[in-house]
């Protein structure tokens, strides 16, 4: 691929979200709802096709020829060496994530069209959408570490606008806040990072060479010695960067609450985007994670503890979208144990089927809560299957596409990723992290199902579900391609396929050149027949035993949940209901004590010791200001005289200096 | 032997124009002669069409800023003595031009409408506003002292009608009388100062004297100290550095908004241009002993400027103390005299011309009255009313409190780096210091347009649609704070190859 060929690449697929966002925001309104509607789907669509059009020219090029790295425009050279430039980098990893964040987010949009239609707001919805898509492109293109950051913050900043989009309700502002708050402590762990790598990257022969463009940073990771404390260090905070993006332990709590804002919203940001980006972050930086193996250790063990306490909670949410929102975790944590094992080609394609069946079961729960007026408690729904044909017959593949039923796309990549898993993983705890992710496949089959069918079998609970009715065309058209993707993506990802006349390499073939070029540390083992198989089987077989469990706990109540749960101790349901009590947690040990300092502080300080020579200096500066005003006194002898006063003082010490 | 030979024999020094002084001083040639044109025209144009001055003045400006642009292609890193070294023909020259033919465009473009409103549309308005742009041309071009003086006597004396432009307002005449009698005064100084420097080195062409002041650094005459004192002084009264600035605060809030947009603007342009080419190139020899003052000056500046804009409730007013406190940030510069100061102090001349006219020009838009329109309280709800204007308004104040990645930030920074590369950093952190109190001030005006109306007095102020010629202009020029801003390298690189055609001759004499 030729520069120019990227450059254009790159600005266009920028240009088109950035400009339909200005757009909608300087000139959309609820009364030109079309004019908003057509800009704000058109300008994604039109990055998509440009995106599509790249990846067809990346596989006419030569596999050691597709990364390209381009410098848009030199920003700024500080102290005539550090310069920063927005680069950008085209290559296999980076055109995944444009086509996963501009393929589904098109058709996100255009499901939000018909999902916004009565929404006053629709012109700011589709202006915080494009802007959503624009800095998550700008993230996964830059190549800088500046605009890296700049991306990454702009990710949160738009998120924040999108959770709190309807902003009248106190908890749509308050989860808006919080998920704000543990991305800042993202991004701060992020631009540490920045700085330790910045000072720390050297030239082969010693020498500083303080370059802020990742591809000269990963050319020159021979810098930081394998294991070293350096290389450690970086990597925990990049790994804090990513865990508050991608909702891992300790920083998940926001997820949940995040489902405050739009459903549209949900299915872009908390399944294909952003909370991907911590996975995408992780495989960007792979030359330091494969130097740094104890936190890529602590990386493996926080995905899989993430993935198994979010299925634990999934199963006892009553709530469509926070049952979403925590099998989102869990899956994400499933990501991040990938690529922490090393084995980033598959965390990447988990990463893209993941982002095909969650954006699906969004969607079809934002056809639920629309066809009942709003309500998200499934308490309240049940025997929707007969009302909602299509959408439940969609919501039904992106379930099984999510369990992992074989031949559906979430099989193939959750199955390739656990059978890294048999050979990999951190030291000594590998085969334990390997079993719980098996056991994962049971708690996923067990919500998954649960949820299925609790809303759409069964009979109502009461009688809003049966007067609900379908979702118009609008809403169902993007449900049901996402639906055939969740059903075939496995197919065309994982076995060659012609594509013209280039044969294109499965899934995994075609990443690994972006993992492989620069060998660092100990790449993943792939697994061979016999354990790739093993992994296979057992997987599938828990799966299957999940999903089994779902069906009779829940659709056929033999034995019914409630007598099952009785059965379980009880602190096990109970950490599975609050949450493992992380926000009651973070809430005594955080936010209460700091409340408390506050308060004391209020009390005690502020009066007695703040204010003291706060107002000091405000009275002093008053005072000044009183003591200059009877200067300004409007007076033309008064200023005339300053004037000769002041320059006779200054011809006084200047001459008097040179005379002495 | 005829007189002319008479002429040539007494006075040996005297040089007649040749054609290529008249090309080389085309932009300010153009809009002086503009000045001149548009008087007369203004006899034959009947009252109420006084608007096709406005378009005539605009031609005028653009003609003058397409030379303008050629010649900066044209004369490359050349620097071309004028008129026996009267007036120097360079990119420096050229970039000022350019920055007060923006500011002149911008105010002749917003007047025709506020004037309407104001029942001040007399066509002399136009072709004052061409005569103080013309005289500020040729301040920055200018390479003698005694241009320097003529210059400055051409600006001022426009400018003190202008002042006192709303003729029936006590508030706009005395603003007038008090700039006329503290100008006069302070013309004065600066020609007492030129007359001791002349006095000492015997030259008044700046080159000359560099070379006088550079051959005899051993011992520096008391006299030539005081003279590049007064200098300064009168300059310093001109870009309005404390402790000179008492008129500033009167004068900007009696003048007609349009005109102190104007002259809060163009005439620091003009005025740092002539302190950059006196001190920041011709007496830089001299840099130790007046650095001192300077730095006092500047420090004061930053002080007092910012301290009693905090105190302030007048948009008008407050910009002129944050007009001062500016002043002192650009001082920096010239504390520090290094090449890259001068850069600096460009650009930040750049992000100050657009960014101060964006918050002024943005009252000028929709105010119906003068002195109540600019009250902090009139402005609440502005944001609402009209969100456009109150967002210009809200990115040129943050501009000029510094925000990146806005122009205003770049100014500030490239100052503050160059006094930092300097040694100085004493300067630097006073500059973060008080830079960090006017974030405030600035602050509290954009609070205030995005705040509610106060409707307890019932009263509640109305605003009128912006003219639409205006907002345009303006909107290019706030649009420019941003887009340069982002694009930094482009003004930067402007504003280096100004400075060094500053530093042509004096590096190879």
């Amino acid at each position: 691929m030729s520069q120019g060929f990227v450059t254009t690449v790159v600005l266009l697929v920028l240009g088109f979200p950035l400009i339909g966002s200005l757009i909608n925001a300087a000139f959309g309104s609820a009364k030109r709802r079309g004019l908003v509607n057509i800009v704000g789907t058109v300008s994604i669509g039109a990055a998509f096709v440009v995106s599509a059009v790249a990846l067809i020219v990346m596989l006419t090029a030569a596999s050691s020829h597709r990364a390209v790295t381009v410098t848009l425009w030199n920003w700024y050279v500080v102290g005539g060496s550090l310069s920063v430039a927005f680069q950008a980098t085209l290559d296999q990893l980076s055109i995944i994530m444009l086509l996963v964040v501009t393929g589904v987010g098109f058709l996100i949009h255009v499901y939000s069209v018909g999902y916004m239609e009565h929404d006053e707001g629709v012109a700011r919805f589709f202006a915080y959408m494009n802007f959503f898509v624009f800095s998550m492109l700008f993230l996964v293109l830059a190549a800088d570490l500046v605009f890296l950051i700049i991306g990454w913050a702009l990710v949160a900043v738009s998120s924040y606008f999108l959770i709190g989009f309807w902003y009248e309700r106190p908890s749509a502002v308050a989860a808006a806040r919080k998920a704000f708050i543990t991305q800042v402590i993202g991004d701060v762990a992020l631009v540490i990072a920045a700085f330790l790598i910045v000072t720390n990257v050297m030239s082969p022969i010693g020498t500083h060479i303080y370059s802020l463009s990742m591809p000269t940073i990963f050319h020159n990771v021979a810098s930081f010695q394998y294991g070293s404390s350096t290389v450690t260090w970086i990597c925990l905070l990049l790994a804090i960067g990513a865990f508050a993006k991608s909702a891992q332990f300790p920083l998940h709590t926001w997820l949940p609450d995040a489902m405050e804002g739009p459903t549209p919203v949900s299915a872009l940001i908390h399944a294909a985007t952003m909370v991907t980006a911590g996975v995408y972050l992780i495989a960007r930086f792979h030359p330091l994670f494969d130097r740094a193996p104890i936190i890529q250790g602590l990386v493996a063990c926080v995905g899989i503890g993430t993935s198994f306490m979010a299925g634990i909670i999934a199963l006892s949410q009553v709530d469509i979208k926070r049952v979403i929102a925590y099998s989102t975790m869990s899956q994400i944590g499933l990501m991040i144990y990938a690529v922490g094992m090393g084995a980033y080609a598959a965390g990447m394609y988990h990463l893209v089927t993941h982002a095909f069946f969650k954006a699906l079961l969004f969607l079809g729960a934002g056809n639920v809560i629309h066809a009942m007026h709003d309500e998200q408690d499934i308490r309240v729904m049940g025997g929707l299957g007969k009302r909602l044909k299509i959408t439940e017959k969609s919501f039904l593949i992106g379930s099984l596409a999510l369990s992992g039923i074989p031949l559906f796309a979430g099989w193939f990549s959750k199955e390739n990723l656990l059978g890294y898993g048999v050979l990999n993983g951190p030291g000594h705890v590998a085969l334990l992290l390997y079993i719980i992710g098996v056991c994962i496949n049971v708690l996923t089959g067990l919500y998954a199902f649960r949820l299925w069918a609790i809303v759409f079998k069964g009979e109502p609970q009461t009688a809003r579900p049966a007067a609900a009715h379908e979702a118009p065309r609008i809403m169902l058209v993007p449900v049901v391609i996402l639906a055939a993707l969740s059903a075939i993506a496995g197919f065309f990802l994982w076995w060659p396929v012609a594509f013209g006349s280039v044969r294109v390499q499965d899934f995994t073939q075609f990443l690994s050149p972006v993992f492989t070029s620069i060998t660092s540390g100990p790449l993943a083992h792939e697994p061979g027949v016999a354990s790739g198989w093993i992994g296979m089987l057992v997987g599938t077989a828990m799966s299957l035993i999940g999903v089994g469990g779902a069906l009779r706990l829940w659709l056929r109540r033999e034995p019914d949940a409630e007598t099952v749960a009785s059965r379980i101790p009880r602190f096990i349901t109970q950490l599975s209901m609050h949450k493992f009590y992380f926000d009651e947690l973070y809430d005594a040990a955080i936010v209460r004590p700091l409340r408390a300092v506050a308060k004391w502080c209020r009390k005690l300080i502020e009066p007695e010791i703040m204010d003291g020579w706060v107002e000091g200096v405000g009275i002093g500066v008053d005072d000044l200001g009183n003591t200059l005003q009877p200067f300004q006194s409007g007076l033309i002898r008064d200023y005339i005289a300053y004037m000769v006063f002041f320059a006779l003082l200054f011809v006084i010490i200047i001459v008097g200096v040179v005379v002495r | 032997m005829t007189f002319a030979h008479m002429l040539a024999a007494t006075l040996p020094a005297l040089q007649f124009p040749s054609g290529a002084d008249v090309v080389h001083l085309l932009p300010e040639l153009i809009v002086g002669g503009g000045f001149i044109v548009t008087m007369v025209l203004d006899t034959l144009i009947p009252p109420s069409r006084k608007s096709w001055l406005a378009a005539w003045s605009l031609l005028v400006l653009l003609a003058s800023g397409a030379v303008t642009v050629i010649d900066w292609v044209t004369v490359g890193g050349q620097q071309i003595s004028v008129y026996a070294e009267s007036f120097s023909y360079d990119r420096f020259g050229l970039f000022i031009n350019a920055l007060i033919l923006i500011a002149a465009i911008f105010v002749v473009a917003l007047s025709p409408s506020y004037l309407e409103r104001q029942k001040i549309h007399h066509g002399e308005f136009y072709s004052l506003i061409l005569a103080a742009s013309a005289g500020m041309m040729f301040l920055g071009s200018s390479e003698s002292l005694m241009m320097v003086f003529l210059s400055i006597e051409v600006l001022s004396l426009a400018l003190y009608l202008l002042s006192g432009f709303r003729r029936g307002n006590t508030k706009s005449q005395e603003a007038g009388f008090k700039y006329f009698l503290m100008g006069g005064f302070a013309s004065a100084i600066l020609l007492m100062g030129m007359a001791l420097v002349y006095g000492e080195t015997g030259h008044t062409q700046l080159p000359a004297i560099a070379q006088v002041v550079a051959a005899d650094l051993q011992s520096v005459d008391p006299l030539l100290l005081t003279g590049i004192v007064l200098v300064f002084v009168g300059l310093g009264f001109k870009v309005s550095a404390a402790p000179f600035h008492m008129w500033t605060p009167d004068v900007y809030e009696g003048a007609p908004l349009a005109v102190t947009a104007f002259m809060s603007v163009a005439t620091k342009v003009a005025a740092f241009a002539a302190i950059l080419r006196i001190f920041s190139v011709a007496l830089t020899p001299l840099y130790t002993h007046w650095e001192v003052a300077v730095s006092a000056i500047s420090i004061l500046s930053m002080l007092i400027g910012n301290l009693v804009a905090l105190r302030q409730t007048n948009i008008k007013r407050m910009l002129a103390y944050s007009g001062i406190a500016q002043a002192g940030y650009m001082l920096i510069g010239v504390a520090v005299s290094g090449s890259a100061a001068i850069a600096g102090v460009l650009v930040y001349l750049a992000a100050y011309t657009l960014s101060t006219f964006g918050v002024l020009a943005g009252v000028m838009l929709v105010a119906k009255g003068d002195d109540d329109s600019s009250s902090y309280r009139s402005l609440r709800g502005l944001g609402h009313a009209h969100p456009y204007v109150a967002a210009m308004m809200a990115l040129s104040l943050l501009s000029l409190a510094g925000f990146p990645p806005l122009l205003g930030f770049w100014g500030k920074f490239f100052v503050f780096t160059s006094a930092i590369q300097n040694g100085q950093i004493a300067l630097a952190i006073w500059g973060v210091l008080t830079s960090a109190i006017s974030i405030f001030y600035y602050i509290r005006v954009i609070l205030i347009l995005y705040s509610p109306q106060e409707s307890e007095q019932g009263g509640t102020v109305s605003w009128l649609a912006p003219a639409r010629v205006g907002a345009v202009v303006v909107g290019l020029g706030v649009a420019a704070t941003v887009v340069l801003g982002v694009f930094v390298p482009v003004v930067y690189h402007l504003a280096l190859s100004a400075r060094d055609a500053l530093l042509v001759r004096i590096a190879a004499p």
